[in-house]
């Protein structure tokens, strides 16, 4: 199985009547879809309502969605609309991204150019994230050589389980075991940072 | 949702727990397991461990981390909307199933004997099909070539029929009809006007 088969589970249970699995697919992909919207919008009090939009309307077109797609696709095209679409009503600020049309034409599912949240951020805002970052790259540098290949295998270069097996050979609990202790290892590092109800990342 | 309750909520589960959503939210996870992963996923708690390993996932991929996450607001907006019960997903997934079933389990169950003979009707029944298509065109080509003759048929015949015709004027008009020839020019003149 791979995770779009979880994201197909938690869409049939969202449109049985389940919110706390439609609340799933929202933990998972707020981010990318807020950085998604980035590119369009650059205020971030605008980036959260367009988000907030983009999700609201896919909960309604729930009942449309039948699965041939991803989720994923189907969500960064409503919030790539949802953008689009603020842009262009009355009153609105337009940014004028020079990168707008090519990043338009991967479906939003590439992150490769670092515009957007960190312009629409406050200087506080900007501080946190950044220490989030070097955080997680101090506790990555810090993880031993196995868990951290395992990991950035899973996470960076998307391989399955039985791929990362058979990539690092060893069994496939070991995979499990490795990914877990690696997102704990810097799980760990990070509650201290997101401790705070003012500085809510979820 | 306060990340107070990270610390004491996620942080606090059972590393078993744990170890089994991040397995899950990688897509490692056994048919049978989505009820249970489901069910555990419904309580807050393990809803706040989900969120952490997304969030370290997004940080490691190098997503910058929002200033503000915006799912408790979109949790309250959802809230507010009327409740979805439209299964069209799981619907079209269980048919598609089903037809699959349908032909694979029919094939399972006839064993491998029950398959060759499976096999061997399909051939059968492909080469009777083959052989009346087959008889079907030769038929039609046959059909296509009849009126060509016919036509060169009646082509001949139309040809003698003028030439005798050609022959009896001739004759008529030699012998037959010289007494009234005098008549008949009038009487054609008559019939041309």
């Amino acid at each position: 199985m791979s995770d779009r088969v979880v994201d197909q589970e938690l869409v049939e249970r969202a449109q049985a009547g389940d919110k706390r699995a439609f609340d799933l697919l929202v933990l998972k992909y707020q981010r990318k879809v807020q950085r998604l919207v980035a590119r369009f919008v650059r205020d971030s009090g605008e980036i959260d309502d367009v988000t907030q939009e983009a999700f609201i309307k896919a909960y309604r077109a729930l009942p449309t969605f039948r699965g041939d797609a991803a989720f994923y696709t189907w969500i960064y095209r409503i919030a790539i609309n949802c953008a689009k679409n603020y842009l262009s009503s009355p009153g609105r600020r337009i940014v004028p991204f020079s990168s707008l049309e090519k990043d338009d034409d991967d479906g939003g599912e590439s992150f490769e150019h670092n515009v957007g949240l960190q312009d629409a951020s406050t200087p506080d805002a900007e501080y946190a994230s950044k220490q989030i970052a070097e955080t997680v790259n101090r506790a990555m540098e810090a993880l031993p050589e196995d868990l951290r290949t395992a990991v950035t295998l899973r996470e960076i270069e998307g391989l399955s389980y039985e791929e990362i097996a058979e990539a690092m050979d060893c069994p496939i609990g070991t995979v499990r075991s490795r990914i877990f202790r690696a997102r704990e290892a810097i799980a760990t590092q990070l509650r201290p940072l997101l401790g705070t109800n003012e500085d809510k990342r979820w | 949702m306060a990340n107070v309750n990270v610390i004491n909520g996620a942080g606090q589960l059972p590393p078993a727990t744990r170890e089994q959503i991040s397995r899950w939210m990688d897509g490692d996870i056994a048919p049978h397991e989505i009820d249970l992963a489901m069910a555990t996923l419904s309580k807050e708690d393990n809803r706040y461990c989900w969120a952490e390993m997304h969030f370290v996932g997004d940080c490691i991929r190098g997503i910058e981390p929002t200033a503000s996450g915006c799912a408790e607001r979109i949790r309250a907006a959802i809230a507010a909307e009327p409740t979805i019960m439209a299964p069209v997903a799981r619907v079209a997934r269980e048919r598609a199933a089903l037809k699959d079933n349908a032909l694979f389990g029919a094939m399972r169950q006839m064993g491998r004997g029950g398959r060759a003979w499976a096999t061997a009707a399909a051939v059968a029944a492909v080469g009777f099909v083959g052989t009346v298509v087959y008889q079907d065109q030769m038929r039609g080509a046959q059909l296509a070539v009849a009126p060509a003759v016919n036509a060169g048929v009646a082509q001949a015949r139309s040809a003698d029929f003028n030439a005798l015709l050609q022959a009896h004027q001739e004759s008529a008009d030699a012998t037959s009809l010289s007494s009234v020839r005098q008549y008949m020019r009038p009487a054609v003149a008559i019939q041309t006007q």
